[in-house]
């Protein structure tokens, strides 16, 4: 029977499958196998039907964990029951996998495999997590490519529900997971009649039931465990056979072969590489084109990892192997070699004429694994000693593990078109790529392969998309090294990146640009001008940005640049393509109106029209590669060597030597600063007559690009011509001159500070960014040469505290982004003497995504400690620093209350006793130790006395009283961490919590957490969630000693700023939970508007404003304080004014209007609640 | 006047209204979106007058006689419009006008008491939530490309929901 084909990617094909044979499934996001859950969660909740006929029952938990925990409960009570996850996420189900499998209960795991974090977080895919499993008893089943989950995904479950063993059916995470592939998909009917419906009896029947009850879970004891572990020996060698049957039974229904292993390549093979996942694709390229050169070389595909079949093994093993190279993408450091080389060697021990078995590891982080490097493997087996414990797609110039490259080649299919992208992180390049795919997929026999490749920001980052067209199915699971055309959207990435690297001869490029041919000769970089004359590139130009903007697209340039992608390569004929994208874009945007659709038509109209082939002057071919390229200001040596190599895409180029000495992960701080990336399109400019001095525009700013300067009579001389300033206003501020400073190469243009700015007539102007070139010497005298006057005023106001230098700058978060001012409000406040714990999620990534470090320091060295462990154990993470700093304090106040009993001078004494009256008090402490530090080298006549003045020296750095901070989103303190965060608030230890509240898991794509209040859609939550906000700051102050604070910045600035320093002085556990909008909130009026939307929030009652101070209470007043006047504005207002509440009411209307009800009567009953406690 | 001439007048009025103000803009995109509001009320204009077709034999009411004209009232106005502002502001502005159409129809709609008359006006205030809608459409799809965040970690399902086959299953 023909089956549909269809394009897709691993992830849906995974869902696709599961949900067939699916009753429960619990979830919780993860990267990259979020979008399972996501898809399971969404066609329940559109109806959709599973092979029993059922909608399958999905519910999200607090972890993955809790999911696996969910999941045994259900599979113990009858379900059938099914997860999803990766890294962390797997290895926080272990527990739960061993309990699943000595129950023999049919569960099953479906893993978008990715690396653990180690030291660092890696979101990329490699085996490290489910190698992580191996031992519990789970069967592990892999599959090689998005067609293989479609077609292997069942078998899991199949087998699982025979063989009684929960299965865990893996592919790499990205490279499969994320790649689209045009695929052929199984019908549900077709799955039904695979199914053992008397093993799924049997498996209902012994479910827990009080009709028919039993005791599951015993404590055994030594005397029956391990015979009762034995016991289930016999399911486990039944599993190869059941697998085996199944996939006998698939590869009838399919054509497509499948086997516990499959062997590929020269029946007489004398060397094979042996490999799981992805990799066995691009090996089958090679072996094919090795053995089209003569050679004798093949591939073991492991499909059915454990339980391990020597009998399925040396059934495909070709007799004539002398030599094996076994691939293992993950890293066992400390062991003899990694997993499958070690199951491997075992196979062979004691067996006669054995070949020689070599190990070598590949791929870690989705490191790019192309068929030159696996030639290098076929190679190094040729050697007469080949190298073991090799490493391919690295050189390790350290330890020399890394095979040598000698040939670089192309092995993918003749005739495949091979397309790159380089898109702006929101131009749409990656969604159009995605609709260009599909076209070509559904409407002609090729085959077509979408890989996505991103860099680490949010805002204005990059995307590099990577397309293959061919008329045979692609095997090529790596990067484009060689591109027949290559697209460039975005004008100032040619001086950025090598955006022409691997462009074939002959071929097309294509650059969007407002330059007119005639000034490309003076702004093309000089390199790129010799490679496009050298290599008889057909070079064409287009003006996307403007013809976007006439049509009233917006920044929105990806119909256009499709169109001319369509016209230029002529996979279809161009009329075709035509059809097919208007037919594209009515089923994208038809649900959105005429306009909208009207809008791309034009789009796709003018992007075939508008091309301009360019004319390529004989004279490139003479350019000076440096020409026209601008001047890179001095920088040191790290962000020369290690950050600017990773920012030019060209991070894969280093070697092992250059991460040398920082083996541990470590970063230096405020690597941000040198990036420079002037992504703006329109920038704010000062208007000095209308400013009233406020610095509103700073404390709101997410990025810390606009900052307010104080300038005496020497640095006015100073100043550069334009320099303009007026005089301060403000006690303290006397003689000084004021300047609003905005950076427009580290500006987002969000345009934050406009809208806050509360001037009649706004002293912030958003101007195009090239008019305000200007500013740029402009910021780098004030930053240089301006120095910190913050001591001339007080910091505890809004104005006061944004003369304190920021020690958190140009992160890479969105534009607009809540969380960032919190977060650089509290460096501004307590940077330089700070430590960060920072939870896994946004505050982590645009904190601390490599190489961009926007934690920074001040003039004197000092700023914020910064650091991540994980995402569920992040309070108890800041816990254990504020434990060793306090150890390691008292141990400071004990040497001195020992020094001070020694026959010393008074004068010594003094500043130690001073020390030890304000040891916990940061300014007390900031002053003593200042003292301290002048008699540190004193010499003394007593031994003991040096003795402990030279341990209080080798200590000073632990003198002034730090500041223990722990930030994390919402899924950190209300989910995933909810346990460790109320210990840790329990534990009546100086730690301070700061929770960016976005009310949903931002970083992974915005799933819904218990701080999703009722009525959002979120991912999880397709037709809005269904329970209320958790009050997690009420949950906190039953405690009664814990200071507990709810604040938004854009609705009362003194309010946040107020609650910060209360918290930080508090003597004990503080919890602020800060407001935080979001992209993922779809704020109607944009996220410019973030901080009035934080305003909106608390007028409409959305969100309350409130602080409670323990140490009132000691004072005989009621610690709770309401900040948040009684909610005047409509509630259903602010709702409708998001597009996270409006969405439900087009999708779900009658559910919309049930669930706004609800909503408005829970935030009134909060705000009752709060008025009462308010009150005493 | 009856209800559907009253809607045709505040339709050319809107027209007019916005039409003037694109005048006053010097902002290129910013104009093109008034110009893009005006040519939308002449679209509304011709949708309304069909009504007439179909609806226009009620017997009139006076409920119009008194009822301000929201974009006659803004004619008049030097500005109401702040025509110096991104284009998202411009986008609510419109939107909010949109808004008052909405609520006006639908308020002389409860007062009416003619039944027929009381349809046209919930059907006018149906027409002109459409226009509301589809303006809202659009800034969230003009508001997309400026703040779109593209990133490994994130999966557009408006994306995916293009790879999957809800209606089917």
């Amino acid at each position: 029977m023909a089956r549909k084909m269809s394009t897709m990617d691993g992830n849906t094909a995974a869902a696709h499958v599961a949900y067939a044979f699916t009753e429960v499934a619990t979830i919780y996001p993860i990267t990259p196998s979020s979008p399972m859950a996501e898809l399971t969660d969404l066609w329940s909740a559109q109806g959709r039907k599973n092979i029993f006929g059922q909608r399958v029952n999905v519910v999200e938990m607090q972890s993955e964990g809790g999911a696996a925990g969910a999941m045994h409960g259900a599979l113990v009570a009858g379900s059938l029951a099914t997860t999803y996850t990766a890294s962390q996420g797997l290895l926080l189900m272990i527990p739960n996998i061993y309990k699943i499998a000595g129950e023999l209960l049919p569960g099953v795991f479906h893993v978008a495999a990715r690396t653990v974090a180690a030291h660092a977080l890696s979101i990329f895919g490699d085996h490290s997590d489910v190698m992580a499993v191996r031992q519990t008893g789970v069967a592990l089943l892999a599959s090689n490519s998005v067609q293989e989950v479609m077609d292997l995904g069942s078998i899991a479950h199949l087998s699982a529900i025979k063989s009684r063993i929960p299965f865990l059916h893996f592919f790499d995470g990205f490279r499969t997971s994320h790649e689209i592939q045009k695929i052929e998909v199984f019908e549900y009917d077709e799955l039904a009649k695979l199914l053992d419906w008397d093993a799924l009896k049997a498996f209902k029947d012994r479910a827990l039931n009080p009709e028919h009850p039993k005791t599951m879970g015993t404590a055994q004891n030594p005397d029956i465990f391990f015979q009762a572990k034995e016991s289930s020996n016999r399911f486990y060698m039944a599993v190869p056979d059941i697998v085996a049957d199944y996939m006998e039974k698939i590869s009838k229904l399919t054509g497509r072969e499948y086997k516990p292993f499959n062997y590929y390549g020269d029946p007489d093979a004398d060397r094979i590489i042996i490999a799981m996942g992805s990799v066995n694709e691009a090996a089958s390229e090679v072996v094919d084109y090795l053995n089209s050169k003569g050679e004798r070389v093949g591939l073991i595909k492991v499909h059915l990892y454990r339980p391990f079949s020597e009998k399925y093994f040396f059934d495909v093993l070709p007799k004539t192997v002398k030599k094996i190279a076994v691939l293992d993408r993950t890293k066992e450091s400390g062991a003899l070699g990694e997993p499958l080389y070690e199951d491997v060697r075992t196979l062979f021990y004691g067996k006669s004429n054995a070949p020689l078995v070599v190990g070598g590891r590949y791929g870690l982080s989705s490191k790019d694994t192309t068929p030159s490097q696996i030639k290098a493997v076929f190679d190094n087996l040729k050697s007469s000693s080949p190298k073991n414990w090799f490493t391919i797609g690295i050189v390790d110039d350290v330890t020399n593990t890394s095979l040598p490259i000698n040939e670089k080649l192309n092995t993918s299919a003749e005739g495949t078109i091979r397309c790159k992208f380089w898109g702006f992180g929101s131009d749409g390049t990656v969604g159009a790529n995605k609709d260009a795919i599909k076209i070509i997929g559904d409407n002609t026999n090729m085959y077509a392969q979408g890989y996505f490749a991103y860099d680490s920001h949010k805002s204005g980052g990059v995307t590099i998309s990577h397309l293959r067209f061919g008329n045979s199915p692609i095997r090529s699971t790596y990067l484009i090294e060689e591109a027949d055309y290559i697209a460039c959207h975005k004008q100032s990435y040619v001086y950025q990146y090598d955006v022409l690297d691997g462009l074939k001869k002959g071929g097309t490029f294509v650059l969007n640009t407002i330059w007119k041919e005639s000034d490309l000769d003076k702004k093309l970089p000089g390199k790129m001008k010799k490679y496009l004359a050298e290599n008889d590139i057909n070079f064409y130009i287009i003006d996307a940005t403007h013809i976007a903007m006439n049509i009233g697209l917006g920044a929105r340039i990806n119909m256009i640049m499709q169109a001319a992608f369509f016209k230029l390569t002529n996979v279809i004929p161009i009329d075709d393509a035509v059809k097919y994208l208007k037919e594209a874009i009515v089923h994208s945007y038809g649900s959105k109106g005429e306009k909208v659709v009207q809008m791309n038509y034009e789009a796709v109209n003018q992007g075939i029209n508008a091309l301009v082939k360019v004319k390529i002057p004989d004279s490139w071919k003479n350019a000076n590669e440096n020409e026209n390229m601008p001047n890179i200001p001095e920088r040191p040596d790290f962000v020369k060597n290690i950050a600017d190599v990773m920012n030019r895409q060209e991070g894969d180029k280093l070697p092992v030597s250059a991460f040398v000495g920082r083996e541990n992960g470590e970063f230096p701080q405020g690597t941000a600063a040198y990036e420079k990336r002037g992504i703006a399109v329109e920038v704010p400019e000062w208007q000095p007559d209308s400013c009233i001095q406020c610095n509103q525009c700073a404390f709101a700013c997410p990025h810390a690009v606009i900052r307010p300067f104080l300038l005496d009579e020497d640095e006015m001389k100073k100043a550069p011509s334009g320099f303009v300033t007026k005089k301060a206003t403000g006690k303290g501020l006397e003689g000084l001159q004021y300047r609003i400073q905005i950076s427009p190469l580290d500006c987002t243009g969000c345009g934050v500070c406009v809208d806050v700015c509360p001037t009649p007539k706004k002293s912030l102007v958003m101007k195009p960014l090239e008019d305000q070139e200007k500013e740029i010497p402009n910021w780098d005298f004030a930053i240089k040469e301006i120095s910190d006057k913050s001591d001339r005023v007080p910091l505890d106001s809004v104005k006061g505290s944004q003369f304190a230098r920021p020690l958190l700058e140009f992160s890479g978060a969105c534009p607009g982004c809540g969380e960032t001012p919190y977060a650089k409000l509290v460096t501004q406040l307590f940077g330089d003497r700070m430590i960060i714990a920072n939870a896994t999620g946004c505050s982590s990534i645009w904190g601390a995504s490599a190489p961009s470090t926007p934690y920074t320091t001040n003039s004197e060295g000092r700023g914020p400690a910064w650091a991540n462990s994980l995402f569920e154990d992040n309070a108890e993470y800041a816990l254990g620093m504020e434990l060793a700093v306090k150890y390691a304090r008292n141990r400071l106040a004990d040497l001195m209350n020992e020094l001070i009993k020694l026959n010393i001078p008074q004068e010594i004494k003094a500043p130690f006793m001073e020390w030890l009256e304000g040891k916990d008090d940061a300014r007390s402490s900031k002053a003593a130790t200042l003292k301290i530090l002048k008699v540190l080298d004193t010499k003394l006549t007593d031994k003991r006395a040096m003795e402990i003045l030279k341990e209080i020296k080798d200590r000073r750095d632990l003198l002034i009283k730090k500041s223990i901070w722990a930030f994390g989103g919402d899924g950190w303190a209300y989910d995933i961490d909810y346990g460790g965060l109320d210990h840790v608030l329990a534990s009546n230890e100086d730690v301070n919590v700061l929770v960016f509240d976005t009310e949903v898991y931002s970083n992974t794509g915005g799933q819904a957490s218990k701080s999703t209040p009722e009525a959002a859609v979120a991912q999880f939550a397709a037709s809005g969630k269904k329970t209320t906000k958790k009050d997690l700051g009420r949950m906190a102050m039953t405690y009664g000693y814990v200071y507990v604070a709810q604040v938004a910045m854009g609705a009362n600035m003194y309010q946040t700023l107020k609650a910060f320093l209360e918290a930080e002085s508090y003597p004990g556990p503080s919890l602020i939970i800060a407001y935080s909008p979001c992209i993922n909130h779809g704020i109607k009026a944009g996220m410019g508007k973030m901080a009035e939307q934080e305003k909106r929030a608390v007028e409409a009652g959305y969100w309350h404003l409130f602080r409670y101070n323990p140490l009132l209470r000691k004072e005989g007043k009621n610690p709770f304080v309401l900040d948040s006047k009684e909610p005047k504005a409509s509630f259903e207002d602010f709702l409708m004014s998001e597009v996270r509440y409006s969405s439900l009411k087009i999708t779900f209307p009658e559910i919309a209007d049930q669930l706004f009800k609800v909503a408005a009567e829970d935030a009134k009953e909060r705000y009752e609640i709060y008025k009462k406690l308010s009150e005493g | 006047m009856n209800a559907i001439d009253y809607a045709l007048k505040m339709e050319i009025d809107g027209k007019a209204f916005y039409e003037k103000i694109s005048k006053e803009t010097t902002e290129p995109r910013v104009k093109q979106i008034f110009d893009m509001l005006a040519k939308d009320e002449q679209r509304h204009y011709d949708i309304i007058n069909d009504f007439k077709k179909t609806f226009y034999n009620y017997k009139g009411t006076d409920t119009f006689k008194t009822t301000k004209n929201i974009f006659s009232e803004a004619l008049k106005k030097k500005q109401t419009f702040n025509v110096n502002v991104n284009v998202f502001e411009v986008y609510q502005q419109a939107i909010e006008m949109e808004k008052k159409s909405v609520e006006l129809y639908s308020d002389e709609a409860v007062k009416s008491k003619n039944k027929d008359e009381k349809n046209i006006l919930l059907k006018l205030a149906e027409e002109e939530k459409k226009h509301q809608t589809i303006l809202e459409n659009l800034m969230e799809f003009i508001r997309k490309g400026d703040e779109w965040v593209e990133s490994p970690e994130f999966s557009h399902l408006d994306e995916f929901d293009k790879f999957s086959n809800k209606d089917k299953y």
